[in-house]
């Protein structure tokens, strides 16, 4: 099986295209942003609406250190990867486990969210004029 | 490749036992295996769906008629929808980008091949699970119960209440999963494009369907992932008490046909540029010149690709949008006919002075030009709202849309068969049965698809199980019901084509068309590796410049 029956010529200069990876990761993001932006407007259409509760406001706090956790997690998972690149591998491992630190705290916090949610719910529902929680099977 | 290389290749091949071969097929990693892998996967469910089609059109051959139950037809026609969609033309179309971009751009396989081989099984994955819900829909009850909700699950008819038992969460997660898996195949191949080029092959130069699988995987990006959204938030309120879609408790049924058709109407461009690649790649070689416009095309498929994420709500002037949506959605679905006509325009063009050869696959480019352009026709018609009003959920639209998918994306894809088998195969299709499939499936689609509309126009309403003996709408369904079985004949011709060729077909050899682009400097069928070494091109026509030194095209672009 042959795998070139017509000669072509050899490159003459240097032929630099982006990195995969790069290409590939952004492609990723845009493909994600996809999927929470209908999650987004999705919940900001819902929100509000709901005819048997309970509303957000009623059971959630904003989560200002969670997010703040979030947000840092991806500059320091950044910060690591320049380390990697640079070969600095002590300042790579400790901005690495700080991404998997603030990581861990964020899940932590959307636990604690969830567990609220379904567990407090019941309580914080409307209630029916005998004073039992509206609850939906 | 020396002789005896070769020659030991065919031997080792020879001595392999089936199961090695087999365990290679399914480990491959390989673009090549990976994109017959899923064309023949997508075949084996146009069979599958296809006789979902028939049993759907023996139902409706005349009025009053039982040959299966409603509730099986409402299963047949969701099977045949989404298994023609999601199972059928998107694995062909994936299939053919993953076979030919690499070799096109002069690449040795796609940029992540892991990737590649994980995308093509949860395609596959997805395919199998909406194919089991005949028999495991129920659950462990045993009773087969394939999903029954339309393609498009419009709520409520996907909640739990309409939709008991898992026949619509097998619907859900198989698009999910296959949706990963086009979102995967998508990525590799944008990251195969930028990276992977040959050198000298700037983005001016690359193939057009090189240029036009880029702009379809760029919108399965935006436009698949919305779907998952939406079936995510579908199985919330099925299993965990949300209320997105259920109107009863503040939801949204309207929020769910938005997010379907912010999918669904980009998909359908999704599936149709493909189509339009092959179009421009099978034309200027049938034409013996160079496509008209390059740039214009790239430009038009680019403005294709933007405008058409703006056109879904078309798909929802009945339901009562106020007049100000009804306009913006009417204006872009119009606009998106001018790109679109530019192409038609630009491949009219280069024919226009052309030597054309009339072989199989330029038979079914011809077909695919002037059915495509009716297509679009009755789509700009069904784009002004008062007329939608009129047509909308009639057998108009079930015609408009059979006239997009079969007389414009299954005549590019047919044409592709004949076009690049030969590269796939090492063997040249039958031209004589060729011939014969051309034509018996013009004449059983146009049967099918062109009666079709007068029944819409009628008034006939499209998802019926059955329907009055009217003046006209026995006769006219009758036509369309037999132009359905001509249609399957000419598959089954094709079919036989197909196993026919690949055993006793003429050699191809590298070029038998001889056409310019990269993958017929390879041998046929390619060497695992495609290129022993990387080429160098200097123009969009490389294997026209080394075939002719004396009229490089690299003096004029």
């Amino acid at each position: 099986m042959s795998s070139l029956s017509i000669p072509f010529t050899q490159a003459t200069r240097s032929w630099i295209l982006p990195d995969r990876g790069k290409v590939a990761m952004a492609s990723l993001i845009i493909a994600e942003s996809a999927i929470f932006t209908i999650f987004v407007v999705a919940y900001l259409y819902y929100v509000g609406k709901s005819l048997s509760g309970p509303t957000p406001s009623q059971v959630l706090e904003t989560p200002i250190f969670y997010t703040i956790c979030l947000l840092s997690s991806s500059l320091t998972v950044h910060v690591a990867g320049n380390f990697l690149n640079r070969g600095k591998q002590g300042a790579f491992l400790t901005m690495w486990s700080l991404t998997f630190l603030l990581g861990g705290l964020f899940l932590f916090g959307t636990g604690q969210e969830w567990h609220r949610l379904i567990y407090e719910k019941a309580s914080r529902s409307p209630r029916t004029s005998s004073g039992q929680p509206i609850t939906r099977s | 490749m020396s002789t005896n290389a070769t020659a030991i290749e065919h031997l080792q091949a020879a001595a392999k036992p089936w199961t090695e071969t087999l365990h290679e097929w399914v480990t491959t990693v390989d673009h090549k295996r990976l994109g017959i892998l899923y064309i023949l996967y997508g075949l084996s469910y146009l069979v599958i769906a296809g006789c979902e089609a028939l049993i759907i059109r023996i139902q409706l051959i005349h009025a009053h008629n039982n040959f299966v139950s409603p509730q099986v037809f409402n299963r047949m026609f969701k099977m045949h929808g989404t298994t023609m969609i999601f199972f059928v033309v998107m694995p062909v179309l994936f299939g053919f980008a993953n076979y030919l971009v690499p070799l096109m751009i002069g690449a040795r396989d796609m940029a992540f091949p892991r990737l590649n081989a994980f995308s093509y099984w949860l395609t596959a994955l997805g395919g199998l699970l909406l194919s089991f819900s005949f028999l495991g829909g129920s659950g462990l009850y045993g009773a087969g119960n394939a999903p029954d909700v339309g393609w498009w699950a419009y709520a409520p008819l996907g909640a739990k209440a309409f939709s008991p038992g898992h026949s619509t969460d097998y619907w859900t997660i198989a698009l999910l999963v296959s949706g990963f898996g086009s979102v995967g195949t998508a990525i590799n191949i944008i990251a195969t494009v930028f990276s992977m080029r040959c050198p000298g092959m700037h983005l001016g130069r690359m193939p057009l369907l090189v240029w036009l699988n880029l702009v379809m995987s760029g919108m399965v990006l935006l436009a698949i992932t919305p779907l998952t959204a939406a079936q995510l938030m579908l199985l919330v309120d099925r299993y965990l008490g949300g209320h997105f879609f259920d109107t009863q408790a503040g939801g949204s049924a309207t929020l769910w046909m938005h997010f379907f058709w912010i999918f669904g109407h980009p998909e359908v461009y999704v599936l149709v540029i493909p189509a339009f690649a092959f179009m421009s790649e099978i034309i200027p070689v049938f034409s013996r010149k160079p496509i008209f416009g390059y740039p214009v095309m790239v430009g038009a498929t680019v403005a294709i690709g933007l405008v058409s994420m703006s056109v879904w709500a078309h798909h929802m002037f009945t339901i009562g949008m106020n007049s100000y949506a009804n306009s913006f959605f009417a204006i872009t679905t119009m606009e998106v006919g001018i790109p679109t006509g530019i192409k038609i325009f630009n491949w009219i063009g280069t024919m226009w002075g052309g030597r054309i050869l009339f072989k199989t696959p330029m038979l079914f480019s011809i077909g695919f030009l002037g059915q495509f352009l009716i297509a679009g026709l009755t789509g700009i018609i069904q784009a002004c709202a008062p007329v939608d009003w009129q047509l909308s959920l009639s057998y108009f639209v079930v015609a408009h849309f059979h006239y997009v998918i079969v007389g414009g994306i299954l005549f590019a894809l047919f044409g592709a068969f004949y076009y690049w088998h030969p590269k796939v195969t090492g063997r040249m299709l039958s031209e004589t049965l060729g011939k014969w499939h051309f034509w018996l499936f013009v004449i059983g689609f146009h049967m099918t698809f062109d009666v079709m509309h007068i029944p819409g126009i009628l008034g006939m309403p499209r998802r019926i199980y059955t329907y009055e003996p009217r003046p006209g709408w026995e006769t006219l369904n009758l036509i369309v019901s037999i132009g359905a079985f001509i249609q399957a004949a000419a598959v089954l011709v094709f079919v036989n084509n197909l196993i026919v060729s690949y055993l006793k077909g003429a050699k191809a050899g590298n070029d038998p068309w001889d056409a310019w682009t990269l993958e017929w400097a390879v041998s046929s069928p390619p060497a695992v590796y495609n290129f022993s070494t990387i080429p160098v091109v200097a123009s969009r026509r490389p294997l026209w410049d080394l075939t002719h030194p004396e009229d490089l095209d690299s003096l004029y672009e």
